[in-house]
């Protein structure tokens, strides 16, 4: 049960997140808001996931932040339907263009986000060592 | 108003794709690709292109369920890392077909939901 409630909080945040983005961002001809949304909120599930793999889990705040936050505040149903409706329009390239970004952005920024977030955890372990003794 | 029930909907949205997920992966405990969030997110866009054949005229509801809702039950920062799992362990295939797969049918699965 406490678990779900971790999961709908975080969701909660990450959707109020996604929607104040949404709100004030100008999204012409390409859609920005949902571009950034997906990037950084895989920029930060990888920080999340680099972080945790190397100290001791935290179920509940893992799964508030991680599966609640991060899922809530990205979203594949809407990039599937701006893609789709963006490759039916008089400009399908830029369809094209948006695929390939979100995805080659997403891939990037999770790993560039795995790799500082190990280096985070490491750094602030050898910290917590040198408090200690 | 419209932010409260955004905000509510995405938390249901999360909590729905965390329940699904973990039954999805307790019917399929090895699966080669990870297949949980690849028929979540692809039922997700699916959906969402069914609500908006529907044609909803009341746009606070459109947005709440639509883009609130579905948003929160469909993830794109899990996909990017199960991708970069997939890549960084060198299942190149894996890797290929769990990208080629959600990739073509979300987009797919959107259009297929909006034209019945």
């Amino acid at each position: 049960m406490k678990s779900y409630v971790a999961v709908f909080i975080g969701g909660a945040l990450g959707s109020l997140l996604r929607y104040v983005l949404n709100l004030n961002t100008d999204s012409g001809f390409f859609p920005w808001a949902t571009f950034v949304e997906n990037i950084s909120g895989s920029l930060l599930l990888g920080l999340l996931t680099g972080f945790f793999s190397f100290r001791a889990k935290k179920p509940l705040v893992q799964l508030c932040l991680g599966t609640g936050f991060c899922g809530g505040y990205t979203t594949m149903s809407a990039f599937s339907k701006e893609t789709a409706l963006i490759l039916q329009s008089s400009v399908p390239q830029t369809g094209v263009l948006y695929l390939a970004a979100s995805l080659a952005g997403g891939i990037c920024f999770a790993l560039l986000g795995i790799v500082f977030g190990k280096r985070i955890s490491r750094a602030a372990g050898k910290e917590k060592e040198r408090f200690e003794s | 108003m419209m932010a409260a029930g955004f905000m509510i909907a995405g938390g249901i949205g999360s909590v729905l794709r965390f329940w699904l997920g973990n039954i999805i992966m307790s019917r399929l405990p090895h699966p080669r690709i990870p297949v949980s969030i690849m028929l979540i997110n692809i039922l997700g866009s699916f959906a969402l292109g069914l609500f908006v054949s529907l044609g909803i005229d009341n746009q606070v509801l459109s947005i709440v369920v639509g883009t609130g809702f579905f948003g929160g039950f469909t993830t794109f920062s899990t996909f990017s890392i199960e991708a970069v799992e997939l890549l960084s362990a060198k299942r190149l295939k894996a890797s290929a077909a769990y990208i080629l797969l959600t990739m073509v049918c979300c987009i797919g699965g959107f259009w297929a939901g909006s034209i019945v």
